[in-house]
């Protein structure tokens, strides 16, 4: 107990180890998980971190199907911060996916929203911060949806391709037909001759 | 007398900050019946596991059942799904992992020891403790980038490396915590008006302890020598100096104290770990998708973490079953209430440092 | 790599109860947790036990190709501790559990058995 209370009084004296945090910043920490960015020039579209991602923040929307345009969105406020996006990303040495040490400012109504494109089309879109989740949940519908249509110009186009080919095909077939038939009747034609057959048999059997 | 009184502890209480809730039914100050109720906060994640996320995703699910075991429950499934896929991981990852795993150890033991003295009236103990425990938050931060979520395992290794400018700041701070957890631990070996509030009460007795299966520090404040790192080779602890801390009393002061040998035990354990690690790679491939089962005990701060996994080949898993330390430890807890005081109700449940989250996960 | 050595004994429902009052010693056997795997036509269980400062040993008494409406026996005539886990299983896979306390884990207007096969693959 007494050293206890010589302790208590040494503290009287120390200073405090605490800092008043809203007034003096919180000091940054090196090597901080924080916000991911990201650019466009450098992706090559893997879709590996959004396949990745745990709470599904990283959605690409394919906007053009027959070009297969995507654009890259990130929800900052959905973002754990795993690292796991930039750990699977290809590209992420050349600075495609990065992620920095310090992390966007809470989301509060008055705020105003980071506009800054390296942080995907979705937050360079939405306007104001009351909106963000019932958009990012319409956002999340449309990116299935469109991932969906992809999907189904992608089969459609390869039907196409099929039945293109299949057409062809046909086509080929029946002018393969055509002439087979033709060449047919040329055959029939020499097959007026029964000798001929005959004697060809007659060549093989010997060989045997 | 024979009045019988309910009184109701929680679902929020001041003494802990997680929701259960307790109801006592007393005789003057005596307990004489309870009833419990822990499933205020269930999040469903033994069924997310299996539905939402694929294998290689939901270690980052199982890191979030709770915040103080966040590494352990992650190293756990990591554990198995690299058993599952038959990946050999390196020296460097274990000790890497072993280094983070212990360090979540101190700062939770230290927080619990500290919350134990603030519900024994010792507001001052508490801020000490949680002084002291900055330490080891702060090098968990350098290490693994994050204060709370570390996401540090990975399939097939760790997500990041110790550099020398991180040894050697780990060694700094780790001497100097060594230091300060001596003297706590005096403070509350030698503290007259602790020692009154936490001697003899809420004791388990040996028996008790063995005959409910307990785990964790309350088993070896009762004198069961029951660890899972004795019991169970997931990390080399072996090599790195571990001794089983036991003490004989079983109350509510030998739990604390078995706290504070084990944070000085693992202290030694990554000093040791940090100045011997071994050259490698920090991530070994791994490919394939799990199939069959596994069983895999790991030990978290509160005890004993048990994981059941089973894979079916393809990317979602076919059942993830997490078997929680407070789940061995709220039987014997609930013995331990009928028959003892009201007022030392609050001491004993935090000694036992019980975890909400991880038993409602 | 971990390599638990599993030792596995087979029981059925009916005998589960005096095999293991039979093995269950309470110097050397720890007690883990009851586990139950929906292969979606039935449920396996297993009864999980460590051993005592003996390394890597687990042993599992699995009992297979059980109805979803079984009668589950409690253990807790064995080993007092046995509810907790018990009771959770039972809320969770909507079970017949003997002795226990629905509501403990869920709440009252949660889905019934959530761990299910039937309850979230959309059967």
């Amino acid at each position: 107990m007494v050293k206890m209370f010589i302790e208590s009084l040494k503290n009287l004296t120390t200073k405090p180890v605490t800092i008043g945090y809203p007034h003096t910043p919180s000091p940054s920490p090196k090597d901080y998980r924080g916000t991911i960015y990201y650019q466009e020039d450098l992706c090559i579209f893997c879709d590996l971190c959004e396949d990745v991602c745990p709470p599904g923040a990283i959605l690409f929307e394919v906007t053009n199907f027959e070009e297969n345009i995507r654009e890259y969105s990130y929800n900052p406020y959905l973002c754990i911060y795993c690292h796991a996006c930039v750990d699977v990303c290809p590209k992420a040495d050349e600075g495609c996916l990065v992620q920095a040490e310090t992390r966007l400012k809470p989301l509060g109504r008055e705020e105003t929203l980071p506009k800054d494109i390296k942080l995907g089309y979705f937050m360079d879109r939405v306007t104001t911060p009351k909106h963000l989740d019932s958009q990012w949940d319409e956002f999340e519908d449309r990116c299935e949806e469109s991932r969906e249509g992809h999907d189904e110009f992608k089969a459609e186009k390869k039907r196409k391709k099929k039945e293109e080919m299949a057409a062809k095909k046909k086509l080929e077939a029946e002018v393969k037909a055509k002439e087979d038939a033709a060449l047919e009747n040329d055959v029939s034609k020499s097959e007026n001759n029964p000798e001929e057959k005959v004697d060809e048999t007659a060549k093989d059997k010997p060989k045997e | 007398m024979g009045n019988k009184i309910t009184v109701t502890f929680g679902s929020q209480h001041i003494a802990i900050p997680e929701p259960v809730s307790f109801v006592f039914e007393t005789e003057n100050e005596m307990i004489t019946k309870v009833d419990v109720d822990v499933g205020y906060v269930h999040r469903g994640i033994e069924q997310a596991a299996v539905t939402k996320f694929k294998f290689n995703n939901v270690q980052f699910l199982l890191a979030r059942v709770c915040g103080f075991c966040s590494i352990t429950h992650a190293g756990a499934y990591i554990h198995g799904v690299e058993k599952l896929l038959g990946v050999e991981t390196n020296k460097r990852i274990d000790y890497l992992r072993l280094i983070v795993t212990e360090l979540d150890r101190m700062h939770s033991h230290l927080l619990a020891n500290g919350h134990v003295a603030e519900v024994c009236g010792y507001e001052n103990l508490f801020m000490q403790s949680v002084k002291y425990r900055e330490n080891a938050t702060e090098i968990l931060e350098a290490i693994t980038g994050n204060r709370v979520q570390y996401d540090y395992y990975q399939i097939g290794g760790v997500s990041r490396d110790l550099s020398a400018e991180h040894i050697e700041m780990i060694d700094v701070k780790l001497k100097e915590l060594r230091v300060n957890v001596l003297k706590l631990r005096d403070f509350f070996d030698t503290d007259y008006t602790f020692g009154l509030k936490t001697k003899g009460v809420g004791t388990v007795t040996y028996e008790m302890a063995k005959a409910y299966n307990t785990a964790g520090s309350i088993a070896r404040a009762s004198g069961l020598r029951m660890d899972a790192r004795n019991e169970f080779d997931f990390l080399p602890y072996e090599e790195v100096g571990y001794k089983l801390q036991t003490r004989t009393e079983g109350d509510v002061w030998a739990r604390c104290m078995v706290r504070f040998d084990e944070v000085i035990n693992s202290i030694d354990m990554c000093l040791y770990a940090v100045n011997n690690l071994p050259e490698g790679e920090i991530k070994v491939k791994s490919k394939g998708k799990p199939k069959g089962e596994t069983f895999i005990r790991v030990e978290a701060p509160r005890g004993e973490c048990f994981y059941y996994i089973k894979g079916n080949g393809t990317k979602i898993m076919e059942r993830v079953r997490i078997r929680v330390p407070t789940y061995a430890n709220i039987p014997v807890l609930r013995e331990l209430f009928v028959g003892s005081q009201y007022s030392d109700a609050q001491a004993i449940v935090l000694s036992f440092d019980p975890c909400l989250s991880c038993t409602a996960r | 790599m971990i390599n638990p050595e599993l030792i596995m004994h087979e029981v059925t429902l009916e005998n589960i109860k005096q095999t293991l009052l039979d093995w269950y010693d309470v110097d050397t056997h720890h007690y883990i947790t009851v586990n139950a795997i929906d292969n979606g036509e039935n449920l396996t269980f297993d009864w999980i036990f460590s051993e005592y400062e003996v390394k890597n040993v687990i042993h599992v008494f699995r009992a297979e190709n059980i109805a979803y409406k079984s009668n589950i026996p409690s253990m807790m005539d064995v080993y007092p501790g046995a509810w907790v886990s018990e009771w959770d299983l039972a809320d969770m896979f909507n079970l017949n559990m003997e002795n226990a306390h629905r509501g403990m884990f869920l709440e009252p207007e949660a889905p019934t058995g959530p761990l299910l096969k039937e309850s979230y693959s959309g059967k």
